[in-house]
């Protein structure tokens, strides 16, 4: 089966956890497609797989003219989907605070477009990076991070924010009656 | 070494460790990562890619452990390298440069090497013209050798072949040679015994005692001769002649096959792999009498320099089973060497110390380096031992032996009693021609060996002591341009020598015509020169 095709469900798929989550719940399916609890493979769909994934399945097998009652057909496009999953590669995202469902679209979309449609994303939270984010992606590493700036800051400007620190505690240590 | 956050921060490349073994490591990622690149992991260990695939690259690891699998690495953009200095001289030191105890003070130095280099070109070496002493006296006659010689001590285990390095590493340091001693996968044992002898002896401030110990890792086994030799062209380029013993290859070998078969490499002879020759040559190679750089203060100060050249001295030492020197190991370094000398079993079991095999052992390049008296000496020796090897198995028949044949063994007899030499004594060129010439003359002849070997204990302890002593058989041997005129002086002034030395003897009536004696062919009878 062409990868195209799995496109529509592919591009549901933001982060690790998404994949996993599908992985799993694909296999839960495969496994079940064995069993006999008078449930036909569109009603197994509908109950054990995502409901967008469900959806997006049905219509794919509908384009290719799958018959769901042809268990081994539904279980090669089943395999080759989760085939598809296993390749996605990663890029590894480090940010400071866990993001809004919003904010996690923009970012996805951001990540797809310029690393390509068949990557995903693996969020992990570190607050001591204040800020920003640290990229990890084909074996590149960028560090854009608010801790990472003002480290840098720190070291470019260190006298000038030593002589502004020194002056601020002088200009609070003065007597009272002078302030008007 | 800067920090790993250093590294990821400017670099910008992170690799994780997919699979681990011992000594080995495979990271993907790292995009960039070169050829014998360093790699630093989080925990703070750091490897050597060795081999890079499509996905992903092997480590050789040199920690005792197996790195855990997710650990992270990051690229250093830099080759293995270690400090190289004078501060080393005196110390026992790790492949790495790290001092093994930390009992004697130590300033790490500044400087540092690639321990894989390019061996020197012909055109930056020098023909090997300086003799090399090992103060033996049986290699030294029989076997000598040169400054600049990649020589290999081969024999069984447990033949005198440490001994006799020990020997050679203590007479070079006394004549201001740095003198470093590679031990390639030892135990602590025997690495303390040697720093002993050296201590004792009062030479360990010439001495540099590298150490990658047998409970070391296999990769920092493996990576220990390159780092010897390393530390020894650091000398060479300071216009110092280097002695460098590496003890031994065949456990380099053995490890390195570990390796190798744990990276998955094809196996070849004797599951080795495919490149052990070019493991051991591209070492060996950058051993030898070299041009030195024209620049540099001590060349403007010894002019000289560069027509006699500087030389690192290699003597990699290489155990053989049983006296098989037919082995893989074995056959491949002494292609790659200009000459072995080989330790036999059979001699060691008869009390032979040093048990050296001349007829055997090989030397290609050092009698070029000897006067025309010492390979005249040479010559003679050698057709005479030949001819008295013969004439021994001959006698083994108990048939009855003419005086002539009876002479010959009592020569050789004294010969061989000069030769057997222990560990502590150390025999200078002028000394050993000089105890030979008196052999040769005949002082002690008719008379048990016994009172030979005490005779010359007090003649080499005199000589020791004595400057002026030693002077006078310089001048005499000096001035002598062949044998026959040494044995010509040594008839006229032996009598004094021997006595200032504090010899009793009788004066001993010189032939007619002190001639050595003429070695007839195989199917005739010796006979003395007229």
């Amino acid at each position: 089966m062409p990868a195209q095709q799995f496109s529509s469900i592919l591009d549901q798929i933001q982060t690790t956890d998404d994949v996993e989550r599908v992985v799993n719940s694909l296999e839960s399916f495969l496994s079940s497609l064995y069993t006999t609890n008078g449930k036909t493979v569109p009603e197994k769909m509908d109950e054990l797989l995502p409901s967008h994934i469900a959806r997006e399945l049905k219509s794919t097998m509908e384009k290719s003219a799958i018959n769901p009652q042809q268990i081994e057909e539904v279980k090669a496009i089943v395999g080759a989907i989760k085939a598809q999953l296993m390749s996605l590669r990663t890029v590894s995202l480090t940010l400071a605070f866990d993001p809004p469902q919003k904010a996690l679209d923009d970012i996805a979309s951001w990540v797809k477009q310029h690393f390509g449609s068949d990557t995903v994303m693996e969020i992990a939270i570190h607050p001591h990076i204040l800020g920003g984010a640290v990229v990890v992606a084909n074996g590149r590493y960028v560090d854009k991070s608010l801790k990472k700036k003002l480290d840098i800051l720190f070291t470019v400007k260190r006298q000038e924010i030593k002589e502004m620190i020194s002056n601020s505690e002088h200009s609070v240590s003065q007597p009272v009656g002078n302030i008007r | 070494m800067n920090t790993f956050d250093h590294y990821l921060q400017s670099v910008g490349e992170i690799g994780f460790v997919d699979d681990a073994t011992e000594s080995l490591a495979y990271v993907s990622g790292l995009p960039g990562i070169t050829p014998n690149e360093l790699v630093l992991f989080e925990t703070g260990e750091f490897g050597q890619a060795t081999y890079l695939m499509e996905d992903k690259a092997e480590i050789l690891v040199f920690s005792k452990y197996p790195i855990d699998v997710s650990t992270r690495a990051v690229r250093t953009q830099t080759q293995l390298q270690i400090p190289v200095g004078k501060e080393y001289l005196g110390q026992i030191i790790d492949p790495f440069g790290n001092p093994v105890d930390k009992i004697r003070p130590f300033t790490k130095p500044t400087e540092t090497r690639n321990i894989d280099t390019r061996a020197p070109g012909i055109s930056d070496r020098v023909k090997i013209n300086k003799v090399f002493e090992t103060g033996v006296s049986l290699a030294d006659m029989l076997i000598p050798l040169g400054k600049g010689q990649r020589e290999l001590i081969i024999g069984d285990r447990k033949t005198g072949k440490t001994n006799f390095l020990l020997q050679t590493v203590r007479n070079q340091a006394k004549k201001g040679v740095v003198c470093i001693y590679a031990a390639v996968g030892k135990k602590k044992h025997d690495v303390k015994v040697a720093e002993d002898y050296f201590k004792s002896n009062n030479v360990m401030e010439n001495i540099i005692i590298m150490a990658a110990f047998v409970e070391s890792p296999a990769s920092m086994i493996y990576v220990s001769p390159y780092a010897a030799m390393t530390l020894a062209e650091y000398f060479r380029d300071q216009g110092q002649d280097v002695l460098l013993v590496l003890d031994d290859l065949n456990t380099h070998a053995k490890f390195y096959r570990e390796i190798s078969l744990l990276g998955k490499r094809f196996p070849g002879r004797n599951a080795y792999p495919p490149d052990i020759f070019y493991t051991h040559a591209r070492l060996l190679e950058r051993a030898g009498n070299f041009r030195i750089p024209s620049k540099g203060a001590h060349v403007e100060n010894n002019p000289k320099m560069n027509e006699n050249g500087v030389a690192i001295t290699c003597l990699p030492v290489v155990e053989t089973v049983q006296g098989d020197i037919t082995g893989y190991i074995q056959t491949n370094i002494m292609s790659m060497t200009d000459g072995h000398i080989y330790f036999d079993v059979d001699l060691f079991a008869k009390g032979r110390r040093p048990a050296i095999n001349p007829f055997i052992s090989v030397t290609r390049v050092g009698r070029q380096t000897q006067s025309h008296l010492r390979r005249t000496i040479n010559r003679e020796l050698t057709s005479f031992m030949t001819l008295l090897e013969r004439i021994e198995n001959f006698a083994h028949f108990g048939a009855e032996t003419s005086s002539t044949i009876k002479n010959t063994l009592a020569t050789g007899d004294a010969i061989t009693s000069f030769f057997d030499q222990t560990s502590e004594v150390i025999l200078s060129e002028d000394l050993q021609t000089f105890l030979f010439t008196l052999i040769w003359f005949g002082v002690w002849r008719g008379k048990p060996t016994d009172s030979m070997k005490a005779d010359m204990a007090k003649i080499m302890s005199y000589y020791e002591a004595h400057e002026d002593y030693r002077k006078q058989v310089a001048g005499m041997i000096e001035k002598a341009d062949s044998l026959n005129a040494l044995l010509t002086t040594i008839g006229q002034k032996h009598a004094e020598l021997l006595k200032t030395a504090g010899v009793n003897q009788t004066p001993t009536q010189p032939t007619q015509n002190p001639q050595p004696i003429q070695i007839a062919k195989t199917d005739q009878k010796v006979s003395k020169g007229k």
